[in-house]
C-alpha cells in the first residue's frame, strides 16, 4: 500500500477543488450575475486567484528540476516569471482594464477595429494555450507514476477529466475563490515539506556536497549569455500575452484596482518562488542521483521520500504531490476556459441555436481544447516542462506583447502592419517551437540550435520592426497621397484616463434608475458578459 | 420678455445637440475628446513605467555580464552558497515588489494630478477636458 498516501493527497485536492467550485457556483447564482458580483472582489483575493492560476506545473515542479540540472542559470526562470508581472503592472494592467477588453481577441478587435485582427488573435490564443497545456498534462502523468508507481495515463486522465468537468460545467470561469484557494494550497504544499526537510538536514549536519563546483554560480561562459537574455526577454514579455492571465484581470473593478492587484501578485509570486531552489539545493546535497533530465522534473515530489525516510517522508511527499495536482488543475482550468471560449466564439462559426446552442458549442469547444494537448500527452511524448512553457512564452512574446505595448501607448499603430507583424513573429516562434520539440535542433549547429531553442531574442524585435516600420510607411504614404490617416478606433490617451471614483452615479440622459446606479464599468462588464 | 404675450419669445440658436455633461466618465470606445491633459497624463505614466522597468531590468541584465567579468565576486561564499545564488534566488524578489509598490503610488499620484487639473467641478458636472481652454493656461 505504498501509494495510498499519494492517492489520498490527490483525491483531497480534487475534492477540495470540486467542492469549492460547487459552493462558489451556488453563491454566484444567488448573487445573480458573476460579473457584477466580482466587483466586490478585493485586490487581495483577486491577486491570490491570479497567483493560483499562474503557478503551473512548470513553477511547482519544473523550476526545481531545472535548477538541480542546470544550476544557478535556471534561477532566471522564476525571476522572469515575476518580472513579467512588473511589466504587466507598469505597462498594461490599468489601460487594458480601462479598454474594457475581456480577452486578447477583444483587445485586438477594439484597438485595430478589424474582425480579421480578432480571428488572427484567436488563432494565436489557441496555439499558446495548447503549447502551455501540453506540459501540464505530461507532468501530471509523470508525477503520478513517479509517486504511486501506477501507469502515467491515469494522472493525465484524472486532471483532464476534472478540468473538463469543471470548465464545461461553467464552474471555473468566474470563481475567483477556487483559484485563490489553490494558490495558498500550493504555497503550503511547497513550503511545509521544504521547511521540515531543511530542519532535518540542519539537525543531521551537512553531508558533503557532490555537485560540480560551478553549479551554484551563474555560467560565466559568454556563449550562454545569448540563451539567458533570450529567455529573459521571452518570460518578461510573454507573461502579458498569456490568455488565461489577461482574462483574470477583468474581475478587477477598474484600472486602479487592476494595478493594485498586480502589485500584490508580484509579492505572492516572490513568496512562492523562494522555495523551488531550496529543493534543488537540498537535492544537490542529499540526492544528487535525481539530477538527470528525466527524473529531475519530479524532484519536488520525490525528494521528501528520499531525504526523510519512513512515514514522515511519505506524508511530506504526499503533501507535495497534492500541491502539484493543485498546480495542474488550476492552470489547466484557466487555460482551457480561455482556449475553449475563443474556439467557441471566434473560430468555429455559429450555427444558430440561441443560448442553448451557445452553451452546447462551448462544451464541445472544451473537448476540442483539451483533445490536442491531452492526446499528445497520452502518446507519451517526453517534453521538458519548463522548456516547453518557455516556448509558449516566446510565442506570446512575439505576437501579443508588441500588439499590447504598441496598441496601448502608440496612436500610430496601423491595422495591416500590426497583423503582419503578429503573423511574421508568430510563425517564426511557432516554427522554432515545433523544431525544438520534435528534436530537430539536436542535429543543427550549436548557434542555430540556440537560436531555435530560445527564439525570443530575434522574433520579438522582428515583430516590433514589422509593426513599427509598416505603420510608419503606411502613414507616410497616406500623407504623400493626401489621404488623411484614419483616427484610430481607440485613441490611446483615453486608455490612461482614470475612472471617476466608484459610487459615482452618471447623470442623465434619462435612463431607468436601476440601470444608472451601477458604475459605468459594471454596465460595460454586463454588456460584454451578455455578448 | 417683460410683457408676456406681447412679443414672441426670442429664438435661441441650438449649438449642441448632445449634452456634454458626464462624458468625462464615458468608456474610451465613445468618440471622446482627447485633451492636452490626457496626452500629458499618458506621457507621465509612460515615463514612470519605463523608469520602473529599467530600475529592475538593467541591473538584472547586468548580472550575467558581472558574472563573466568578476567571477570571484559572484562566487563569494555566503552561508555555504555563492553570493550570486543568494541574489538570484532570494534577493531579487523584495526589490521587484518594492519597485512595483513605488510605481503604483506614482501612477496614482499622476492620476490624482490629472483629476485636479480637469475636475475643478464635481465629477460629471463639468465638460470633458478639451483643448478650447484659454490659451496660456499651464497644463
Amino acid at each position: 500500500m505504498s501509494h495510498l498516501p499519494a492517492v489520498t493527497a490527490v483525491a483531497v485536492v480534487v475534492l477540495v477543488t470540486v467542492l469549492v467550485a460547487a459552493f462558489g457556483t451556488r453563491v454566484s447564482r444567488t448573487t445573480g450575475d458573476f460579473y457584477v458580483a466580482s466587483r466586490s472582489v478585493r485586490p487581495w483575493w483577486n491577486a491570490s486567484a491570479i497567483g493560483g492560476e499562474y503557478l503551473s506545473a512548470a513553477s511547482f515542479l519544473g523550476v526545481a528540476g531545472l535548477v538541480l540540472v542546470e544550476g544557478a542559470d535556471a534561477l532566471w526562470f522564476p525571476i522572469g516569471y515575476t518580472v513579467g508581472y512588473l511589466l504587466l503592472l507598469t505597462l498594461v494592467a490599468a489601460p487594458l482594464r480601462r479598454s474594457g477588453a475581456y480577452t486578447l481577441p477583444d483587445f485586438a478587435e477594439l484597438r485595430l477595429g478589424s474582425a480579421r485582427a480578432r480571428t488572427a488573435s484567436a488563432l494565436v490564443v489557441v496555439l499558446v494555450g495548447w503549447l502551455y497545456l501540453l506540459p501540464q498534462f505530461t507532468a501530471a502523468g509523470l508525477v503520478w507514476s513517479s509517486a504511486t508507481g501506477l501507469p502515467r495515463w491515469i494522472g493525465t486522465v484524472v486532471v483532464a477529466v476534472v478540468v473538463a468537468g469543471a470548465v464545461a460545467g461553467g464552474g471555473m470561469r468566474s470563481i475567483t475563490i477556487v483559484q485563490a484557494v489553490q494558490y495558498w494550497l500550493k504555497l503550503t504544499a511547497i513550503a511545509v515539506p521544504a521547511c521540515v526537510l531543511l530542519a532535518l538536514w540542519g539537525l543531521q549536519g551537512a553531508p558533503p556536497s557532490q555537485a560540480p563546483p560551478g553549479w551554484a554560480v551563474p555560467s560565466s561562459d559568454p556563449a550562454d549569455l545569448y540563451g539567458t537574455y533570450s529567455l529573459l526577454l521571452a518570460l518578461l514579455l510573454g507573461t502579458m500575452g498569456l490568455p488565461h492571465v489577461l482574462t483574470r484581470f477583468y474581475t478587477n473593478p477598474d484600472g486602479t484596482g487592476a494595478r493594485r492587484t498586480t502589485r500584490t501578485v508580484i509579492g505572492l509570486l516572490g513568496l512562492f518562488y523562494v522555495w523551488p531552489p531550496v529543493y534543488a539545493v537540498l537535492a544537490w546535497r542529499l540526492a544528487p542521483q535525481l539530477a538527470e533530465p528525466g527524473r529531475a522534473d519530479t524532484l519536488v515530489v520525490d525528494l521528501p521520500g528520499i531525504a526523510a525516510p519512513g512515514a514522515l517522508g511519505t506524508v511530506l511527499g504526499a503533501i507535495a504531490l497534492g500541491g502539484a495536482f493543485a498546480a495542474f488543475l488550476s492552470t489547466a482550468s484557466g487555460l482551457t476556459v480561455a482556449v475553449s471560449g475563443v474556439l467557441a466564439r471566434d473560430l468555429v462559426p455559429a450555427r444558430g441555436g440561441g443560448d442553448a446552442g451557445a452553451v452546447a458549442r462551448f462544451r464541445l469547444a472544451t473537448l476540442g481544447a483539451l483533445a490536442v494537448p491531452v492526446g499528445i500527452a497520452l502518446l507519451g511524448v517526453d517534453v521538458p516542462l519548463a522548456a516547453t512553457v518557455g516556448l509558449a512564452f516566446a510565442l506570446a512574446a512575439s505576437t501579443f506583447a508588441p500588439l499590447l505595448l504598441l496598441g496601448i501607448w502608440w496612436d500610430g499603430l496601423r491595422t495591416g502592419p500590426a497583423l503582419l507583424g503578429m503573423a511574421v513573429g508568430g510563425t517564426a516562434a511557432a516554427v522554432a517551437a515545433v523544431l525544438t520539440l520534435t528534436g530537430v535542433t539536436a542535429r543543427a549547429t550549436p548557434a542555430l540550435a540556440a537560436a531555435l531553442e530560445q527564439p525570443a531574442a530575434w522574433t520579438v524585435p522582428l515583430t516590433v520592426a514589422v509593426m513599427v516600420v509598416g505603420s510608419l510607411l503606411r502613414t507616410a504614404r497616406d500623407r504623400r497621397t493626401g489621404v488623411l490617416p484614419p483616427v484610430p478606433p481607440v485613441q490611446t490617451a483615453l486608455l490612461h484616463r482614470p475612472e471617476v471614483p466608484t459610487g459615482y452615479v452618471p447623470p442623465s440622459p434619462p435612463a431607468p434608475a436601476t440601470a444608472s446606479t451601477a458604475p459605468p464599468t459594471a454596465r460595460r462588464r454586463i454588456a460584454t458578459a451578455r455578448r | 420678455m417683460t410683457e408676456p404675450g406681447r412679443r414672441r419669445p426670442q429664438r435661441v440658436r441650438v449649438t449642441r445637440t448632445v449634452p456634454l455633461r458626464g462624458r468625462v466618465t464615458s468608456p474610451p470606445r465613445s468618440p471622446d475628446v482627447v485633451s492636452v491633459y490626457d496626452r500629458s497624463l499618458r506621457r507621465a505614466q509612460l515615463r514612470g513605467s519605463v523608469t520602473s522597468v529599467l530600475v529592475v531590468v538593467l541591473p538584472l541584465l547586468a548580472l550575467p555580464v558581472l558574472g563573466v567579468l568578476l567571477p570571484g565576486a559572484a562566487a563569494l561564499p555566503v552561508l555555504g552558497l555563492p553570493l550570486a545564488w543568494w541574489l538570484l534566488a532570494v534577493g531579487v524578489y523584495p526589490v521587484i515588489w518594492l519597485v512595483g509598490r513605488r510605481h503604483v503610488a506614482g501612477a496614482e499620484r499622476s492620476e490624482e494630478d490629472y483629476r485636479e487639473l480637469v475636475g475643478e467641478r464635481a465629477p460629471g458636472q463639468g465638460r470633458p477636458p478639451s483643448q478650447d481652454r484659454p490659451p496660456g493656461e499651464r497644463t
